[in-house]
């Protein structure tokens, strides 16, 4: 019997999903604050994902619909200096074993740097490589993402 | 025919008494109406005799200065399979059952021609049908199988599937012969809630779903290797994880829709993945993403994964495996990555504080362009020992209240967290090698495992 038992260690899909924003802001005094500003969040049913620190901030995205919410939150926490930016899009790249393939950062940096998109957060896991960009450079983007993998399936809609 | 695929690994073929033990199994599986292939690995681990370690090393020892040709270097890491599979059915023989040996490449397994990790591309069950069909056990080598033959060859190289390959073997046995179900046996009851010598009361999960079992495979636990479990998820093979030396039903791996409704959204598992290295490079805003991609680049170049990748306005960070920083030190040592600045080109020279002299060398022989190029010195910032401790959901909607416990509980324990991450099915959080055990344990205990 016959079957394709291994797929090839490509990159398979391209995901871009539309309306997200993110929200920066600078931590008080440690990073303790984290857990609490994350709960206040979760309790408010904001969805936040790919949570990052730096230094003394903390950056983080958001659907764009809960946006209001999370900085009511923020502010009610005492955290009146978030910086916001919206009309974001993510841009997700999967393949089954993302640790086996190498370059594949550079290959989605080097598209992102030639039709001059901010890569403005990325998270990763096993599976796959995700960027935050500005929505309005989604159309220029995913064709190019297409042609540097060529055998993605691309699950975009592009209007 | 009810057909079993039994997979055995090196800890369970290391000695006489086990060997028996194995072999019980494989007759229990008789009894219960199945018709058994066994997967045997290579006997033991280095520096036992017949431990793939073990063969390499007496090619390595000729001379140590001379690479091992690829092709060669997988035909005698498969000797120790094959040599399990002669023995193993020798075993079953003397017990009174009819078994045969079968290499990989007998076994119908073709595969492409990447030695060292190979791709299964197909499996020719007729022989092994008409085996089973017979009677026999086959015994089949992991790890291994061939490639197409190139003419003038009548027969293709033998090649070997890289890291997990017998779990591997067993998986797309299984998928091949639409076994009822495969065995992966090994030296722990089944998948368990923790690593069992961190947290001694760990409990061994009856039930998971492929995409759980994936990430934590991915996050640390050494359980089954992921592409086993990706082939066995796409032909909906289930697999069971199970002790070769004890009774225990172990652990089934199964879809997320068989899970039973208490389990869809559940906390499953808290793994931890050691020996890490996280990085922090500084580099000026308007530069960053030319630096970037140069690093990543270079990165890729040297097969090196970066990961828990972040982005902020002026630092590049990301993460690497201790094993694999020798490599990126020397990569970034000394290097020079040009940017061309209004007209001007900008200079940045890496120091990561292992090799002074070349840095001094290089500093010095570009302060000889004078006033032509600016040079930015970058020092790497470089976090030796960090690990990443996670904690393992069934459902991706757990995702935020997961992530705030466990923040909570390591603040509580006054554990500090250098990042957190997340993905589909699991909430992470990078501390300090030494902060590990202490954090498994208090997450296990939050989380109720």
């Amino acid at each position: 019997m016959d079957k394709d038992f291994e797929k090839d260690r490509v990159i398979t899909d391209v995901e871009c999903k539309r309306g997200y924003a993110c929200i920066k802001l600078k931590l008080k005094e440690s990073r303790k604050e984290v857990g609490e500003i994350l709960k206040s969040l979760a309790e408010a049913n904001v969805h936040f994902t790919i949570p990052k620190i730096h230094q003394n901030t903390l950056n983080f995205v958001l659907p764009q619909e809960e946006l209001n919410i999370a900085i009511q939150e923020l502010k009610e926490m005492g955290y009146e200096e978030t910086r916001c930016l919206s009309g974001c899009s993510l841009v997700t790249v999967y393949a089954p074993d993302m640790r086996n393939l190498f370059g594949v950062m550079v290959q989605i940096l080097e598209v992102m740097l030639k039709k001059g998109a901010e890569v403005l957060q990325v998270g990763d896991s096993y599976n796959s490589v995700s960027c935050l960009i500005k929505e309005e450079k989604l159309e220029e983007i995913i064709p190019s993402l297409g042609e540097v993998f060529p055998q993605a399936t691309l699950k975009c809609n592009l209007r | 025919m009810r057909i079993i695929v039994q997979k055995f690994g090196g800890t369970s073929l290391a000695e006489p008494a086990v060997r028996l033990a194995a072999v019980k199994k494989v007759i229990e599986a008789i009894h219960r109406g199945f018709s058994p292939v066994m997967v045997v690995s290579a006997m033991g681990r280095s520096p036992q005799p017949y431990a793939t370690d073990t063969l390499l090393s007496l090619l390595r020892e000729i001379a140590q200065d001379v690479d091992v040709d690829p092709r060669e270097r997988d035909l005698i890491m498969a000797c120790g399979e094959i040599i399990s599979t002669a023995v193993m059915a020798q075993l079953l023989k003397v017990m009174g059952i009819k078994a045969i040996a079968l290499t990989g490449a007998q076994a119908g397994i073709v595969t492409t021609s990447e030695y060292g990790n190979a791709r299964i591309l197909r499996i020719d069950t007729d022989y092994i049908m008409h085996l089973l069909k017979e009677g026999y056990v086959p015994v089949v080598a992991g790890f291994q199988g061939a490639a197409e033959p190139v003419p003038p060859q009548v027969h293709g190289d033998i090649t070997t599937l890289g890291r997990g390959g017998s779990d591997t073997t067993a998986s797309a046995l299984g998928a091949a012969l639409n076994a009822e179900r495969v065995e992966i046996y090994t030296d722990v009851d089944g998948v368990m809630t923790a690593d069992p010598q961190i947290v001694s009361n760990a409990k061994v999960l009856p039930r998971l779903s492929y995409e759980e079992v994936s990430e934590m495979a991915h996050q640390g636990a050494r359980v089954v290797h992921p592409r086993a479990i990706e082939i066995a998820m796409e032909y909906g093979v289930d697999v069971w994880v199970k002790n070769t030396r004890s009774d225990h039903p172990g652990s089934q791996i199964t879809s997320y829709e068989e899970l039973p409704f208490e389990e869809k959204e559940r906390i499953t598992a808290i793994t931890n993945l050691g020996s890490i290295a996280y990085l922090h490079i500084g580099v000026q805003e308007e530069d960053k993403p030319y630096v970037e991609v140069e690093i990543y680049k270079m990165l890729g170049r040297l097969r090196v994964n970066a990961y828990l990748a972040s982005m902020s306005n002026d630092r590049i960070t990301f993460a690497v495996t201790r094993q694999n920083l020798w490599k990126v030190r020397r990569l970034l040592d000394s290097v020079v990555v040009p940017v061309l600045r209004d007209g001007k080109p900008r200079l940045y020279l890496f120091d990561t504080g292992s090799d002074r002299i070349s840095f001094l060398i290089q500093r010095e022989e570009l302060s000889k362009l004078g006033d032509s190029a600016e040079v930015e010195v970058i020092p790497v910032e470089i976090m030796e020992n960090t690990s990443l401790v996670s904690v393992i959901f069934s459902h991706p909607s757990l995702l935020q209240k997961v992530m705030v416990r466990m923040l909570s509980v390591l603040n509580e324990e006054d554990i500090p967290f250098i990042q957190i991450a997340d993905s589909r099915l699991s909430a992470s959080a990078l501390l300090n090698e030494s902060d590990t055990a202490r954090a498994v344990r208090a997450l296990h205990k939050e989380f109720g495992l």
